[in-house]
């Protein structure tokens, strides 16, 4: 027989749909509208998984998100698996397949649960205790085998084939709930607010409006009239899980796993990120667990959790019932059960002054024992007298009443304060804009405290398996505060974050230490409210959108043309375009070789470019840069550096001046947004006196060098009519042109030592140049070069890269270029560090060439410099290498360096100590290649 | 001009068309609106239009014109001689997309943090803000034409992204 705890009629289940599903293998049925674990219930099955800690053996808590239990595998096919899901949240659909965890072999019969006969050996802090020594071995030893042991699921191998989305939302009110009070609160909030948006995490409104029969019209009517309203927008199967500044709030909508995965499409969860005046809480109460031995046995639940699932799912939970309690509520799940057809064999309340209900058997008393291995058989009743009496039973439910569900207020830094009629935590002092409703603001019946006395083997967080034995001890041992005794004991430190344990941890602790429950105070909640999917974070972040890739405008050729890409930063650039058969090492050989013999064309478009307009550029460039503009000449470019106000270096570049008050600056590719930013600001705060403007002109212009002997015929075929000559455009200058019937602006400068060119033109121009250049080029046996042609020619020369000779500790004068500080003009950003003693000391770190000694041999960026090849353990390094390289030019290895008082050593030999050995090396001038640069001038 | 669309949103990405920066005082400001037939607005984070020719307001100083005629440039050079401003030619800075339907604020959103509603951004607003993970100016041309521009070597990252989230769009 299928089902045979499933009521026949009522519920919201739909009887005509069958749905097969399987748990460990074993087929069952279900219909449309069950949980994983309502069905499960209807067939019978409480066993659900183990225990983290000891293994033991673990059945359905409650109904909903708070369920600390009834954690499962989903499997959905390939890089579709998801474990810890809580079976009380997880639709049913055909073809379902579920899987416990935390168990080997399987579920009835687990070696790992003889932990829970070393229980004893287990106390809290246990970890802290035994796993310290050796220090090592916690990393490598101790947490890979805990952490084995502890189960929690696996991971799935496969990428994820899903997609996630991303939305932002801005709304006038934000209900958090769906039950009656966040309908209400959405149906008043509506009839003023322009937007409202109500976020529920189940799969249909109502709450606990969806179990009470009595308030079905009341739940409909309140529906119809939220859903004819356009401005309400109602999220279902969405959670609030985090709560941020502002009145900014993270929702999860789960979009497809209540669907088969053949019929499910689109994206799998959503996020939401909400902006909302207010927020509305309509989260309701969590019924609190008891606290006695043996509470944890499959078959034990909450009370309430139990009138769910007959009267929401028709799964009774079983026929002879036992229900221990210390709040009202109670009863009517009595009431509801009884009339589903379950036997209520005692009802066992633990406050004063009860019974009062002379229908059923009520007995004053607290439960003591419990008996069964895998499912309760029976518990024993202590009354009030001392005496004990045993009772039967196949379900015990359980009820310590309600605790406001808080989590969201706590982590918006609500306050929460001792109710003593209710004997828990309700909130008291709320963040702007935020408000309670309902159950989640105290509107509760009065309820009794019934955590003590404090048992052996009583489980307080059943996730975690932190039994109130654990937290009398961390007491005993000296934690005071709530917090450090959650940390010793991890009570409320599992997935679900202490929803059913943490209330009576802070009781069982104030009790311990004496204290009131108030002056204890209750511990932090944080986001994530359930566990949320990495995907729902990643959005569509992810493969080619995981960052925006930014293209050159030579890409399409370049990857036509053999272009091996590297990544720097954004921007995809070319480290070199090889060729057939050709190694990395021949291909940039070669293109440096061609540079210096020929000509070679290079895109240098990722160049940061500013234009600077105003008629106090000249003054402004002055206090930026370290360099005097004063006399530099319409038509004129310059080598500029910049420091940062410590007086290191910031970035460099050139600036050319196009007119009296107009200047085209170039910085480093990765430089452009501090440096606008670092001129903004002080223009801004330090410069308003001056009458200059910025603007970003990087993606503006597209930029090409020309490169090597022969670059000058190339330019001289590209603009004909120019009259370009040595005297008319001497290096370091600049002129606008037209090509193509656009702006060109064309610079003889170089990077490589060559004489050169860099040409500009507006980027939609870009492709169509390129292939002008390099087609030019070819025909006079030049070529394309990358990335690393131009390090190494640019190494040759001994010129710097900000960012790899400079690391935030390096000054103008470390570098070599103290001459070009403009000596005779006024204040500039930095100049005022520049003569603090520690730069000017001796010992800097200065710019130098290396040269191995034997030819042949080499060694890596980043390595270490020392005076002797073996020194002594904790002698500092004399500095590091910034750049190493084969140049082709010179066939040999050539590095540069920073060391410190360098240009004092050089033509001493010092040692890189590399794995395999010291390397003997030559400290030389920086500049290896045409030193008194003749080539520049062609 | 190439068009995607779903449902009730579309995104069209449009050729580069002519667009300054111009960035002074207010004497340049006002000199640069009278030869641009068109006084830049002066409140912030927002538009004025005539035909196909516009100003947004992007800061204090600074304004976004857009004008496709040929010689737009000289003739505000022409207008501005003689006082100190900078005025600068960006047309082939940006990719240029332009946002339609009714559902084109929904679109946006999945990548744009802003309230994209009519109280919150209302026809003729613009701002400088971010899409995803690029930098962006957005501006409402009309109640259901958003034109959104990135940098062009940006324009693959938020093409595809849009395409991404027309296929995920939530129930308007």
């Amino acid at each position: 027989m299928t089902q045979p705890f499933r009521l026949p009629s009522g519920g919201r289940i739909d009887r005509a749909r069958v749905l097969r599903f399987s748990f460990d293998g074993r087929a069952f049925e279900g219909h449309p509208g069950d949980s994983l674990a309502s069905a499960l219930l209807a067939n019978g099955v409480h066993l659900v998984g183990r225990s983290f800690k000891y293994h033991r053996p673990r059945g359905i808590v409650s109904a909903g998100s708070e369920e600390p239990n009834a954690l499962v595998t989903i499997d959905r096919g390939a890089g579709r698996m998801t474990p810890n899901l809580r079976a009380t949240q997880i639709e049913l659909y055909d073809g379902l397949v579920a899987t416990s965890q935390n168990r080997w072999p399987s579920l009835e019969f687990d070696i790992g649960a003889i932990g829970q006969f070393a229980s004893r050996l287990i106390p809290a802090g246990f970890y802290y205790k035994t796993f310290l020594w050796p220090p090592r071995a916690w990393k490598h030893l101790y947490e890979p085998l805990i952490r084995r042991a502890a189960g929690l699921g696996k991971a799935p191998g496969e990428p994820d084939p899903d997609t996630y989305a991303h939305q932002f939302a801005h709304c006038d009110v934000l209900v958090v709930g769906g039950g009656p009070a966040g309908l209400q609160a959405a149906l008043a909030a509506a009839a003023q607010a322009e937007s409202v948006i109500l976020c529920d995490e189940q799969p249909e409104p109502g709450g606990s409006a969806l179990h009470d029969p009595a308030r079905a019209s009341e739940l409909s009517d309140l529906l119809a009239k939220l859903r004819a309203l356009s401005h309400v927008r109602i999220l279902q199967r969405t959670t609030a899980f985090g709560m941020f500044a502002q009145n900014f709030v993270a929702l999860a909508q789960r979009l497809s796993d209540h669907i088969e995965p053949s019929a499910a499409s689109g994206p799998r969860e959503r996020l939401w990120q909400v902006r909302a005046k207010r927020i509305v809480l309509a989260t309701g109460a969590i019924e609190r667990p008891l606290v006695f031995p043996g509470n944890d046995l499959p078959g034990v639940m909450l009370a309430e959790a139990a009138r769910i699932y007959a009267n929401r799912f028709c799964a009774l939970p079983g026929k002879r019932i036992v229900i221990a309690t210390s709040a009202d509520s109670a009863y009517e799940a009595a009431g509801d059960l009884r009339r589903a057809g379950a036997e209520i064999v005692a009802i066992v309340d633990a406050r004063e002054g009860r019974p009062i209900a002379d229908d059923f058997n009520v007995i004053a008393g607290a439960i003591i024992d419990t008996k069964g291995r895998a499912r309760i058989e029976g518990c024993t009743v202590q009354l009030a007298d001392g005496s004990t009496l045993p009772v039967d039973c196949d379900v015990l439910l359980m009820s310590g009443g309600w605790t406001p569900n808080a989590s969201l207020l706590s982590q918006a830094r609500g306050a929460l304060r001792f109710e003593p009629i209710l004997q828990t935590f309700v909130p008291d002092v709320l963040p702007p804009g935020i408000s309670c409703v309902g159950a989640c603001a105290g509107d509760l019946r009065p309820q009794g405290d019934a955590s003590r006395p404090i048992h052996p083997k009583a489980f307080v967080d059943f996730q975690n398996d932190v039994t109130s034995a654990d937290i009398a001890l961390a007491v005993r041992e000296g934690f005071r505060s709530i917090e450090h005794i959650k940390r010793y004991t991890t009570n409320g430190m599992a997935t679900d974050q202490g929803k059913t344990s943490n209330l009576n941890a802070m009781m069982i602790a104030a009790a311990e230490r004496s204290v009131a429950p108030q002056d204890i105070g209750a511990t932090t909640f944080r986001p994530p409210y359930t566990p949320v999917t990495f995907g729902t974070f990643a959005g569509a972040s992810r493969g080619e959108l995981f960052e925006p890739v930014r293209r050159l405008p030579s890409h399409q050729w370049a990857k036509a043309h053999g272009g091996v890409f590297e990544d720097a930063g954004q921007w995809k650039r070319v480290s070199c375009f090889a060729r057939p058969a050709e190694t990395m090492r021949d291909c940039v050989n070669r293109e440096v070789l061609t540079v210096r013999k020929k000509v070679g064309v290079f895109d240098a478009s990722s160049l940061g470019k500013i234009e600077l307009a105003g008629p106090d550029a000249v003054d402004f460039l002055n206090r930026i840069y370290i360099n005097d503009f004063s006399a530099l000449a319409i038509g004129r470019c310059r080598y500029a550096l910049m420091l940062h106000e410590s007086g290191v270096v910031l970035d460099d570049g050139i600036v050319a001046r196009l007119a009296e008050d107009r200047f085209h600056i170039t910085t480093t590719s990765g430089g452009i947004g501090h440096v606008l930013q670092h001129m903004e600001d002080f223009l801004q705060t330090e410069y308003t006196d001056l009458r200059v403007w910025l603007t970003d002109v990087t993606e503006q212009w597209a930029t090409f060098a020309i490169q090597g002997p022969l670059a000058g015929n190339i330019v001289q075929s590209l603009l004909p009519d120019a009259g370009l000559s040595q005297a008319s455009l001497p290096h370091m200058s600049l002129r606008e042109l037209v090509w193509n019937g656009s702006d060109l602006r064309l610079m003889r400068a170089s990077f490589t030592g060559e004489a050169g060119f860099e040409i500009n033109v507006p980027s939609v121009q870009g492709a169509a140049l390129w292939d002008t250049l390099v087609d030019a080029a070819e025909r006079l046996d030049g070529c394309a070069y990358g990335l690393e042609a131009l390090n190494v020619l640019r190494a040759e020369k001994g010129y710097i890269i900000v960012g790899q000779e400079t690391d935030g500790s390096v000054t103008a004068d470390d570098l070599g270029y103290g001459k070009m500080v403009g000596a005779r003009k006024g204040d500039f950003v930095g100049k005022r560090s520049l003569s603090l003693p520690h730069l000017a000391a001796k010992g800097r770190k200065q710019l130098v060439g290396l040269l191995p000694l034997q030819l042949a041999q080499t060694f890596e960026e980043g390595a270490q410099i020392t005076q002797a090849p073996h020194p002594a353990s904790g002698t500092h390094a004399l500095g590091h290498v910034t750049t190493a390289f084969w140049s082709a030019t010179l066939d040999r290895f050539i590095a540069l360096a920073l060391l410190e008082d360098g240009r004092a050593r050089i033509g001493q030999t010092l040692h890189v100590p590399m794995p395999a050995g010291a390397i003997a090396v030559q400290v030389t001038s920086p500049v290896f290649f045409d030193p008194d640069g003749s080539r520049l001038r062609g | 001009m190439v068009e995607i669309s779903r449902g009730r949103a579309a995104v069209q990405m449009q050729a580069a068309s002519g667009r300054f920066v111009f960035r002074g005082g207010r004497d340049a400001a006002l000199a640069c609106g009278r030869g641009f037939g068109l006084a830049l607005p002066a409140p912030p984070l927002w538009s004025s239009d005539i035909g196909d020719r516009a100003a947004l307001w992007l800061g204090p100083d600074e304004w976004l014109l857009i004008a496709n005629e040929a010689g737009t440039l000289r003739v505000l050079r022409d207008a501005l001689a003689g006082m100190a401003h900078a005025l600068v030619d960006v047309s082939s800075r940006d990719c240029l997309f332009d946002i339609c339907g009714p559902d084109a604020a929904l679109l946006l959103n999945a990548a744009i943090p802003l309230d994209l509603s009519e109280q919150g951004f209302p026809i003729g607003a613009c701002t400088r803000t971010v899409f995803a993970k690029a930098g962006a100016t957005l501006w409402r041309r009309e109640r259901e034409i958003f034109q959104l521009s990135v940098a062009r070597s940006h324009g693959d990252y938020a093409q595809r992204l849009l395409d991404e989230a027309l296929r995920s769009m939530p129930e308007p």
